[in-house]
């Protein structure tokens, strides 16, 4: 039986298909959004896994080395997906935020009060099941940029260039992902909210 | 003075652009001033920092787990074989 634990750089292939194809597959679906796609990224990581595996190090665990992997083959995929089709996605600004403000700026339903969650590991699960949910409100493009932007860490010219924008049509797509996805999590995560208390209500900015 | 005053619309836009780069000194002192008088903006901002915080602390097998084919694993598996071998 293969140990999981590696203090070494010993890696052990056969025992990868079983500790970390499903937890791999499970992510790059989440990402991806296509059982296909995300099969063929499973794949590929194996096999740059089996390319470079005399030069892991074991600075780090074989299973974040894996997710390294992994993460670099989906922001690849994106480059190669958004380099076929870069005009035929452009947003249009002019709905920006049409459903988020009135015409003087104000918002249309104020952000509310969120209750703490303790950050429980069952309860992240959660989460993610509930920010997965939500992010099927946002186009194609928004969703990818604002998971490169939040789960890669990707900067904003990187992701630009990623995704064959321009930087003003970056701060649009961030903006309204981020207008959507945190209206979503405040209905459906955080919950209890007290929705725009009357205090500052009337104070004219 | 007009370029100091921000509506909501704007703070938001703003506030969200400050996630991604930084701002000029005159943008920060005009989100500040806005921030002082509305609670909902520096909410918004404050989520947004809950949002980020969140998703960037976790450990990637909490993504709500699937299993893969067993054909697809039954290829990475011969995968591995055929690299053994040469």
């Amino acid at each position: 039986m293969a140990s999981l634990i590696t203090n070494n750089s010993q890696l052990h292939p056969d025992a990868w298909v079983d500790n970390y194809a499903d937890s791999l597959f499970s992510y790059a679906f989440f990402r991806v959004q296509d059982r296909g796609l995300a099969e063929e990224l499973v794949q590929e990581t194996f096999v740059a896994a089996l390319t470079a595996k005399e030069r892991f190090k074991g600075d780090s665990s074989e299973k974040t080395w894996f997710f390294a992997i992994l993460k670099n083959k989906i922001i690849d995929q994106f480059r190669q997906k958004y380099r076929e089709k870069q005009q035929s996605l452009e947003v249009t600004p002019e709905n920006i935020n049409g459903d988020f403000f009135n015409e003087q700026g104000e918002w249309l339903v104020k952000p509310g009060k969120w209750r703490e969650n303790p950050q429980q590991s069952f309860e992240q699960r959660e989460f993610f099941a509930v920010l997965q949910q939500c992010l099927t409100e946002l186009s194609a493009k928004q969703n990818d940029a604002f998971k490169l932007r939040e789960f890669d860490d990707l900067g904003s010219k990187e992701i630009c260039k990623v995704l064959g924008i321009s930087s003003t049509n970056y701060w649009v797509l961030l903006h309204r992902a981020r207008l959507v996805i945190r209206k979503c999590l405040e209905q459906n995560w955080f919950g209890n909210s007290v929705a725009g208390d009357t205090l500052y209500e009337n104070v004219d900015i | 003075m007009k370029m100091w005053i921000f509506n909501c619309k704007e703070v938001s836009q703003l506030v969200s652009q400050s996630m991604d780069r930084d701002l000029s000194f005159t943008k920060r002192m005009g989100i500040r001033f806005h921030l002082m008088m509305c609670r909902y903006c520096a909410r918004f901002g404050q989520q947004l920092k809950r949002i980020r915080e969140l998703i960037r602390s976790q450990e990637e097998d909490n993504i709500p787990p699937l299993i893969m084919d067993d054909k697809a694993k039954a290829s990475l598996n011969d995968l591995i074989e055929q690299r053994k071998k040469s």
